[in-house]
């Protein structure tokens, strides 16, 4: 049954899987790093869309566009966690998970009206910076798409080798495993904060661009996604980058199988069909590891 | 070498530590004995700049560092051997001990191999996680990471913790090397096997206040110590 357009979808769910990996990659880089719930990445992702949409109107090219874009939200990430995250995690009785929860859906809330009031709530989109696609027997599949799964792929690559490859990747993976123990090494946790911070929203960054060529761009584009990239933070392993990937490219496979072959409508229960699955058969998500105390 | 003077420090409106003062001698590893809750784990925190002081001062040869960041600290010769080991688990032992050299930047050869010849384990294990490490493989990895940071003051809370009496003995033997070595001790302890083993001074912490400071010779065979401040009988 409709068997012959398989590689069409799995071509489609690569692409859009690719996507929300990239948003899950920074998600769960700060969370699993600064164990910072970061609602607020969801306009890290809006923002990239918006300032490559807004430089792109002004005539600069897409790339270049994309790249200044990356820079800006790295600055926002930093404004945001000096004055929404710093503040509550030196408060007195600090940094519980639920105050620093609120706090990154204030500063969501924020940044959303903050460009509303900017460019209005309608729908915009960002001219793609390349046209055509690969024509197969047996699928199609867009340049952009092309892209998309590329940068996923140079992304992970990038930030792996961050990680494990350099000193202050080092640091952050310490930070990460045991903040106390840490700084005890000597470790200035400020630094690695702005470092994850300044990865995690570059990341949402250029998702929000690249998406943004694909699909309209409006206010609250950020919503949806940060909350899908939850939902892949708990089916690849909280605080796992290479569950981020599976998680994210298994989600969009799924989102556009069941599209494809059932309904749209039904798409979001698949979505948390999987989800069901893997906290019921493996609670600590695919990659995640279970915590033993020894 | 490392002076505490009149030091109170606490959990927001939980003042644990009250004016503790007392001092460590380089020649002289001290021990530290303290019933659970006594505030010795606080003290380490302290100390070592993971916690503010509220109060009072930490001096490391004559240096003021009460107000240094953690950071600041390790630098200058400060390291703790935490409750619990705290070794990084999904990390291989080697990572684990390039992080211990982390302020003095990357090791060489010459520095891991003076860790190794100490602890042989770890040379065998040097690329497995230290997660999958047995609890005195942990404890000795913890101690070989204080050491890369090159101390001039080696604190330990309760190494002792969890350990089979063959690896307390294992670790009051290093720590005395250590300490042979030059390097200044604080062992936060309950266990009198292995502070007898240690101490040539011991300071008495009793609900955040130090009670005794004396030689370990006058003050550990009498045995007061533990029937009054420990609330517990030597265990043979």
């Amino acid at each position: 049954m409709m068997l012959e357009l398989l590689p069409q979808q799995l071509a489609n769910g690569l692409a859009l899987g690719s996507t929300y990996a990239l948003v899950a990659l920074g998600l769960t880089l700060i969370f699993g790093v600064l164990l910072i719930p970061n609602f607020a990445h969801g306009e890290f992702y809006m923002l990239g869309a918006f300032i490559t949409y807004a430089l792109v109107a002004s005539g600069l090219n897409f790339w270049l566009a994309m790249t200044t874009a990356v820079v800006l939200v790295v600055l926002i990430g930093w404004i945001v966690d000096r004055v929404v995250f710093q503040p509550v995690a030196a408060a007195p009785g600090h940094g519980s998970g639920l105050s620093l929860m609120i706090s990154a859906l204030a500063g969501s809330i924020i940044l959303q009206q903050l460009a509303t009031i900017i460019w209005g709530t309608e729908a915009r989109t960002i001219p793609a910076p390349m046209t055509g696609m690969v024509r197969t027997s047996l699928f199609t599949i867009t340049y952009l798409q092309i892209t998309i799964i590329a940068t996923l792929a140079v992304a992970w690559t990038a930030v792996w080798l961050v990680l494990h490859r350099s000193r202050l990747g080092l640091a952050i993976r310490a930070t990460s495993q045991n903040r106390d123990a840490a700084l005890l090494m000597g470790i200035r946790t400020t630094r690695v904060r702005l470092a994850t911070f300044a990865l995690g929203a570059a990341l949402g960054a250029v998702a929000g661009a690249l998406l943004g060529a694909t699909f309209p761009i409006y206010p609250s584009m950020g919503v949806n996604p940060v909350l899908k990239a939850f939902v892949v933070l708990v089916i690849g392993g909280i605080g796992s980058l290479p569950g981020a990937i599976v998680g994210g490219l298994v989600l969009g496979m799924v989102e556009v199988m069941v599209a494809g072959y059932g309904s749209s409508q039904f798409q979001d229960i698949g979505t948390f069909l999987i989800l069901v699955a893997v906290l019921l058969i493996r609670p600590q998500g695919l990659f995640g590891r279970a915590q033993v105390e020894r | 070498m490392l002076r505490i003077d009149n030091l109170s420090a606490g959990y927001d409106r939980l003042e644990v530590l009250h004016a503790v003062s007392f001092s460590v001698e380089r020649d002289a590893p001290t021990v530290m004995l303290g019933a659970n809750g006594a505030g010795k784990t606080t003290l380490c925190r302290v100390i070592t700049g993971l916690i503010p002081a509220r109060d009072g001062g930490i001096f490391l040869d004559g240096a003021n560092i009460t107000r240094l960041d953690p950071s600041d600290r390790v630098k200058r010769g400060v390291a703790l051997v935490p409750e619990g080991r705290q070794v990084f688990p999904d990390m291989t032992v080697r990572e684990n001990l390039r992080l211990g050299a982390y302020v003095h930047g990357e090791p060489g050869p010459a520095e891991f191999d003076a860790v190794f010849a100490m602890f042989p384990i770890l040379a065998e294990r040097q690329n497995q996680r230290a997660g999958l490490l047995s609890g005195g493989e942990q404890q000795m990895l913890a101690l070989a990471r204080a050491l890369m940071s090159r101390p001039r003051l080696l604190l330990l809370d309760e190494p002792s913790q969890g350990l089979a009496p063959k690896a307390v003995a294992l670790v009051a033997e290093t720590v005395n090397r250590i300490a042979a070595m030059g390097v200044a001790i604080l062992l936060v302890e309950q266990n009198l096997i292995l502070a007898e083993a240690v101490a040539r001074h011991v300071v008495v912490l009793e609900t955040g206040t130090c009670v005794a400071d004396g030689s370990a010779s006058e003050m550990l065979v009498s045995g007061a110590v533990e029937d009054s401040y420990l609330g517990k009988k030597r265990r043979h």
